[in-house]
């Protein structure tokens, strides 16, 4: 018969098993107390791009854009995005969300936006109304305790004929009320939007929480509430749940976008 | 003895856990900002209207004597040598116009609702001989950056801020 050997410690082995598993604990706790702060750090204070040299706008070209978007009906879109220093070099840059319609190019759009020659931010919003004219109003400096924080944008339609944007900042917001206009979007879009030709930067910044609105009664019109995830899930292409995405200027006029899901 | 280092390296691990979650969990939502929206309502703590962006510096002397608005052409002129859209139009020779008119009117010209602000207000005019753009118009698309016949700037006549601006096609 072969001998069974059983495995034993001393008291003395088992206190210095004891002890070592309780270091190794003491580090795994300060790695995931650590990594944390630096993930926060990333939305808005360490990485800043800068473009040398671009071709973005002015008159005979086009803006630039990094942008996500989705294709579907909708009356209206939220996101959450992390407010960081915009520099608009001598053009302007602007981190929004957009409710369009590509074939009538009629769209309501909001965020927050920096232009060549104010030396601070703003909230905006924009939209072209049912005789093609462009309207936007742009609000005071944005607060310095709205940066580092998200800005929840929506843009919404508000009645048949009418569309709503609000804008809720950290410290401020701006809520400039109803406009006429019948916009009927077939894409919602969220990203940067940069003009201009040299001296733009910008730190990295997230769309979190991306959700759309629909004419579902259940909901009404008035019911400002909108699409909970599972009807998000439907609408995208990808069944994408919800959409974390990183937009990443890099050299020249590329514009890369990273999508990740959470 | 093995029962106390069974119970020790089970404590260790719900305690690892318990730490990892936290963190986690402020990870995912910084600054307890609330993760879901819900609806068209304010945050979980007040916030402060931004207002419009400052544009005209009312003169002291029109304020106090209650006059509106309270700036004159001239101040108009000078705060659009520094003005962003006025100078893009400056750079494609477009025609200026500039009128004090009341709100009414300016509302029913552009399409839009000036009933909360000053009664005058100040509107700037920008016109082409043939359709232009304006670089600091914003636009989802560079097929969709509209084209204008006329663009417009509208200040209040008291504040001097500056309330709308756009184009027309």
């Amino acid at each position: 018969m072969p001998r069974t050997r059983e495995a034993s410690f001393s008291d003395s082995q088992e206190w210095k098993l004891i002890v070592t598993f309780f270091v190794v604990s003491i580090l795994l706790m300060t790695f995931f107390l650590a990594v944390p702060r630096q993930a926060m750090a990333n939305v808005g204070a360490i990485h800043t791009v800068s473009l040398p040299v671009y071709s973005c706008g002015g008159v005979g070209s086009n803006h630039c854009y990094g942008v996500d978007d989705w294709r579907g009906g909708n009356t209206g879109a939220y996101t959450s995005i992390n407010v960081v220093q915009l520099h608009a070099g001598n053009g302007i840059m602007n981190n929004s969300v957009w409710a369009w319609n590509v074939d009538t190019k009629h769209w309501m759009e909001a965020g927050y936006a920096v232009i060549y020659n104010h030396n601070y931010e703003f909230w905006y919003w924009a939209y072209i109304d049912n005789n093609g004219t462009y309207h936007e109003r742009d609000s005071g400096a944005i607060n310095s305790g709205d940066f580092g924080n998200e800005a929840s944008v929506y843009v919404w339609q508000s009645s048949s004929t009418s569309w709503q944007a609000a804008i809720y900042g950290w410290v401020t917001n701006y809520l400039p009320g109803s406009v006429t206009a019948s916009i009927k979007p077939n894409y919602i879009q969220i990203g940067q939007e940069l003009g201009g030709t040299s001296g733009s930067s910008a730190y990295t910044a997230n769309w979190n929480y991306n959700e759309w609105r629909g004419s579902n009664k259940k909901h009404g019109q008035s019911d400002p509430c909108l699409h909970s995830s599972p009807d998000i899930t439907n609408y995208i292409a990808n069944a994408i749940f919800l959409l974390h995405t990183i937009i990443r200027r890099e050299k020249h006029t590329q514009i890369k976008k990273e999508t990740t899901t959470l | 003895m093995k029962r106390l280092s069974a119970l020790g390296l089970i404590l260790t691990f719900a305690a690892l856990l318990v730490a990892a979650s936290t963190a986690m969990s402020s990870q995912a939502s910084p600054n307890n900002q609330p993760p879901r929206p819900l609806g068209v309502t304010n945050p979980n703590h007040g916030t402060r209207p931004a207002g419009h962006m400052p544009a005209i510096q009312p003169r002291q002397t029109l304020v106090q004597a209650r006059q509106v608005p309270t700036f004159t052409l001239a101040d108009v002129n000078a705060y659009l040598q520094t003005d962003a859209v006025a100078q893009d139009a400056a750079r494609q020779h477009l025609t200026r116009t500039i009128t004090f008119i009341s709100a009414q009117s300016v509302g029913k010209m552009i399409n839009d609702d000036f009933s909360q602000d000053a009664p005058i207000l100040c509107y700037v005019e920008f016109t082409g001989k043939q359709p232009f753009t304006l670089n600091e118009v914003k636009s989802p698309s560079p097929s969709s950056m509209p084209r204008f016949t006329k663009a417009f700037e509208v200040f209040d006549g008291v504040t001097g801020d500056l309330l709308t601006w756009g184009g027309m096609p």
